[in-house]
């Protein structure tokens, strides 16, 4: 199932995903799915610097990603791990069902203003609670989890019930 | 190095030892971050009142990095704020710089040169340098990289503003990690044997030498927890055995 | 053997100093068991003792990772009250063994003190709804957590003293035969010097062999 991880994580390459998610799943790419730093070389180059040698890392556009997803998925050869930074770029790339089916962790989103506490490493707005159900009614299996030793916490526990 | 004034990169760097002055779960860096900023956003905001507040209120947010190396975001920034960039780009940059800062510091800093230095003290005073010595020359040698990394990383931060990543990727960090951990390992195994050889061990007990070392190879970062409960074990066993004599 | 109100007021001041070393300000590293066992043992009459002590202290020291947010034994206040008692005695091993035992319980027991302290400077954090900082209250907010983070060392470094101080009194330097003190506290050292192998990656095992050779060359020849 080479698509190994599909996270929601602001922070997008860093140590605990590399190292912590990257290293058990024997992952060697890494896809970031993020419209700006998609056209951002400053950025991508920030972001390699995290990378090991071992991984390969791109970076795409939401439009160009959900067309590749399928590809990705069904790939031999390569383990990927697909990062985006928020909810929102998560229902983009979700549109036209592109991910039914798939898996999709929640990693890493911190305290802000209009955010309600979920997880210690998970805040949410309604809206994004309420865009995280309407891919779930698409058979999108979400569930947060920090670590892979980590219990997974599925969506229906995480939203309060409507 | 347009916009900063030698007054300002001065104060940034002098600031820059009091970056993890306030360090906490929530922002990280993030606050020590905007007090080793202010003097840029001061001259940056210079009769704008409300805009530095807002400035510095967005640079207080949750940050990361390594402490030495924390000055190529502040050189950066200091400049983005020096040339009026857009709080969102400059939000992006430090997003994209948190994860590589720290890693790139943690891997040569404290995973590397700081062990390095300190076992050539520990190896100089096993081999019967005066209590000065060893102390001295850890403190210069460990320093010297320090010193010159924070003061390096200010100038990388300052001259490419956005563009760090190529400097970062090109600098000689990298090779000096690498050459720092093959003196490490030499010294390594020249202090422990000389830890254990000269405890005057006769006979037999010569073999509890290279069982301590392969132990602390094999126990890893356990060896500590290890050694505890080892030291209290004997001490114990002293006492118990003065009291049944 | 007590050190009197003076040096006791330096102490303080060098347990402080030691524990803004190591996170808050400057990391210099003399917060460092080596450097601060020194400086107290100057400070106490013996530097030398001090520098034996820290010597066994920093073996012990060099596998332990201070990567972010994790929880790990804190060196300098330790190291500062340990090297102070341990400058007025005879500078055996079995008088060195209590100590260094007590200088390890304390480094953990201080360390977890450095996590009350990061949980305490989160009220220096504005609340995320705030968009705007005035610079004096950072400033003062900086500087207060600064300030607490030295009232911390001084603390720790007075408190370790007086429990070291009282245990020591209870005679354990004389509990272990100082030839069995002398090997335990050798292999621990040695072990814990072995362990910083980790460090640097298994594959620099060679490099590693190469020193013990270069070790026992040095041994055979004095």
């Amino acid at each position: 199932m080479p698509i190994v991880l599909f996270r929601v994580d602001e922070r997008l390459i860093h140590g605990q995903v590399v190292v912590g998610w990257g290293g058990p799943l024997h992952a060697d790419r890494i896809v970031v799915v993020d419209d700006a730093i998609a056209d951002s070389p400053w950025e991508q180059e920030l972001y390699c610097l995290g990378v090991p040698p071992e991984i390969e890392a791109s970076f795409l556009g939401v439009d160009a990603a959900r067309a590749r997803v399928a590809g990705w998925r069904g790939d031999a050869l390569h383990r990927t791990i697909v990062l985006v930074r928020d909810v929102a770029t998560l229902r983009r790339v979700a549109e036209e069902h592109a991910l039914r089916g798939d898996e999709v962790n929640l990693g890493g989103i911190h305290h802000a203003a209009g955010r309600e506490r979920l997880l210690p490493y998970l805040y949410l707005t309604a809206d994004e609670g309420a865009a995280l159900r309407g891919l779930a009614a698409d058979e999108v299996r979400i569930s947060a989890r920090d670590l892979p030793a980590s219990r997974p916490v599925p969506l229906e526990d995480l939203l309060p019930a409507r | 190095m347009s916009g900063v004034s030698p007054r300002v990169r001065r104060a940034l760097l002098l600031r820059s030892f009091a970056v993890q002055g306030s360090w906490n779960y929530r922002t990280l860096i993030g606050t020590g971050f905007a007090f080793v900023l202010l003097p840029a956003l001061r001259a940056a905001h210079a009769g704008d009142e409300a805009g530095l507040r807002r400035a510095l209120a967005r640079h207080a947010e949750l940050f990361n990095s390594h402490p030495y190396l924390a000055t190529v975001a502040a050189g950066a920034v200091a400049r983005l704020e020096a040339e009026g960039a857009a709080p969102e780009l400059v939000g992006r940059f430090k997003s994209a710089l948190r994860g590589s800062l720290g890693s790139l510091g943690d891997r040569l800093v404290w995973l590397t040169w700081r062990p390095a230095c300190a076992l050539l003290g520990v190896c100089l005073l096993l081999a019967g340098a005066p209590w000065w010595a060893a102390a001295g020359v850890f403190l210069l040698a460990y320093n010297a990289l320090h010193l010159w990394l924070r003061a390096w990383a200010l100038d990388v931060g300052l001259r490419d503003g956005l563009q760090v990543g190529r400097a970062l990727r090109e600098s000689p960090l990298e090779r000096l990690g690498e050459r720092a951990a093959g003196a490490g390992a030499l010294l390594a195994g020249f202090g422990a044997v000389l830890a254990f050889g000269g405890a005057g061990a006769r006979g037999t007990d010569q073999l509890l030498g290279p069982a301590a070392l392969a132990a602390g190879i094999l126990l890893g970062f356990r060896t500590r927890r290890v050694a505890f409960a080892l030291l209290a074990a004997t001490l114990a066993a002293g006492a118990l055995y003065l009291r049944t004599r | 053997m007590t050190p009197g109100p003076g040096t006791l007021a330096l102490l303080a001041v060098l347990g402080g100093a030691a524990a803004l070393d190591g996170t808050s300000l400057g990391q210099v590293m003399v917060s460092r068991p080596l450097v601060a066992a020194t400086l107290a043992g100057c400070v106490a009459g013996s530097p030398a003792h001090g520098a034996m002590l820290g010597l066994f202290l920093e073996a012990l020291h060099l596998g332990v990772l201070p990567v972010g947010a994790s929880r790990y034994p804190e060196g300098g206040p330790p190291a500062v009250a340990g090297a102070a008692l341990f400058a007025g005695s005879a500078g055996t091993f079995a008088e060195l063994l209590p100590v260094v035992l007590f200088c390890m319980a304390w480094e953990w027991a201080c360390g977890a003190t450095v996590q009350w302290m990061r949980h305490w400077n989160a009220r220096a954090a504005s609340p995320p709804e705030e968009t705007e900082l005035d610079p004096a209250t950072l400033e003062r907010r900086h500087y207060a957590s600064i300030a607490g983070d030295f009232a911390r060392g001084a603390v720790l470094t007075l408190l370790g003293l007086a429990l070291l101080a009282a245990w020591l009194r209870a005679g354990p330097a004389e509990w272990t035969p100082e030839p069995v003190a002398r090997m335990a506290l050798a292999g621990v050292a040695a072990a814990g010097i072995a362990s910083s192998l980790r460090l640097f990656g298994s594959r620099r095992l060679p490099l590693f062999v190469l020193g013990a050779a270069c070790g026992v060359a040095l041994l055979v020849l004095r």
